[in-house]
């Protein structure tokens, strides 16, 4: 289990990773930053087109599931392709 | 007089939303002691309302959730000078055309006036721009510590000294009682003999 403080149920995050692929039928993204991926719900986004391997970032609530798997509810999401991450 | 409450200043959505609040007729806010009427924020619009008078939104910025008000009933507004309406406020059209920028998701720079509404701190916005460098948000934030650092958090009398300091350098003009007078404001006064 994640030893982040922010890892609660319900918790509201803004997230921002690498985007490895967009399943529309499950509307289930999976972003990644660095050695870690998280799987966002993108079934309340509108007005957003998903390209692999751009930046993207999403914020909303985090879900918890029975085993510790995490989705983040995703309210907003925007590409963010130039942020400038060691400054971020 | 304090010229900051002149100002937009920049500011995290955190601090806006902790200014201390004078409970005078208008509320006025106060930020380290020293008054402040207008902000300019960076951040995300993460929701949207609209209705027939007024666009009412949220911009996250990392720090937290402004609530900011854009009003679209000019012609009300106009109609009644004593409502406070100025030439600054936006006009009809501009306000329109604002309001069309503000889109979930989109990262906006809001510039407006605080007030409070129902017991809590909002923005009666002025302008917005459609930021399209993500870059521009953590600029704001270097911005806002900057200012900070620099200026806003410096006492009133501090900060006037050190900004007529800085134009007295750049125009070569050297007044010694002046110097003094703004040495010992920031805390300089010290004698040449105690040196």
């Amino acid at each position: 289990m994640p030893s982040s403080e922010m890892f609660k149920q319900g918790a509201y995050l803004r997230v921002s990773g690498q985007l490895q692929y967009h399943d529309v039928d499950s509307v289930v993204a999976v972003i990644q930053d660095s050695s870690v991926s998280l799987k966002i719900g993108t079934q309340h986004l509108r007005e957003i087109s998903f390209r692999a391997n751009s930046m993207y970032q999403f914020i909303g609530e985090l879900l918890i599931g029975p085993e510790n798997d995490a989705i983040l509810q995703a309210r907003i999401g925007r590409n963010v392709d130039g942020l400038d991450l060691n400054l971020y | 007089m304090d010229s900051l409450h002149l100002v937009h200043v920049k500011i995290l959505a955190a601090d806006l939303l902790s200014l201390t609040v004078q409970h005078t007729s208008p509320p006025s806010f106060l930020r380290c002691g020293r008054a402040v009427a207008r902000a300019e924020f960076v951040g995300v619009v993460v929701s949207r309302e609209r209705r027939d008078k007024f666009l009412r939104f949220l911009v996250d910025d990392g720090t937290g959730c402004v609530p900011c008000v854009l009003w679209l009933n000019h012609h009300y507004l106009n109609a009644n000078t004593s409502s406070g309406a100025l030439d600054s406020d936006p006009t009809a059209e501009m306000a329109l055309k604002m309001s069309e920028e503000v889109r979930l998701g989109t990262l906006l720079r809001v510039r407006g006036k605080i007030v409070m509404y129902r017991g809590e701190i909002q923005i009666a916005v002025r302008d917005v721009v459609l930021e399209k460098d993500p870059n521009a948000e953590v600029l704001h934030w270097l911005q806002c510590v900057r200012m900070a650092k620099e200026c806003y958090d410096l006492p009133p009398n501090f900060a006037q000294a050190k900004k007529r300091q800085q134009q007295r350098y750049s125009t070569s003009s050297y007044d010694p009682d002046e110097q003094r007078a703004d040495n010992k404001s920031i805390g300089l006064d010290v004698s040449l003999e105690q040196i």
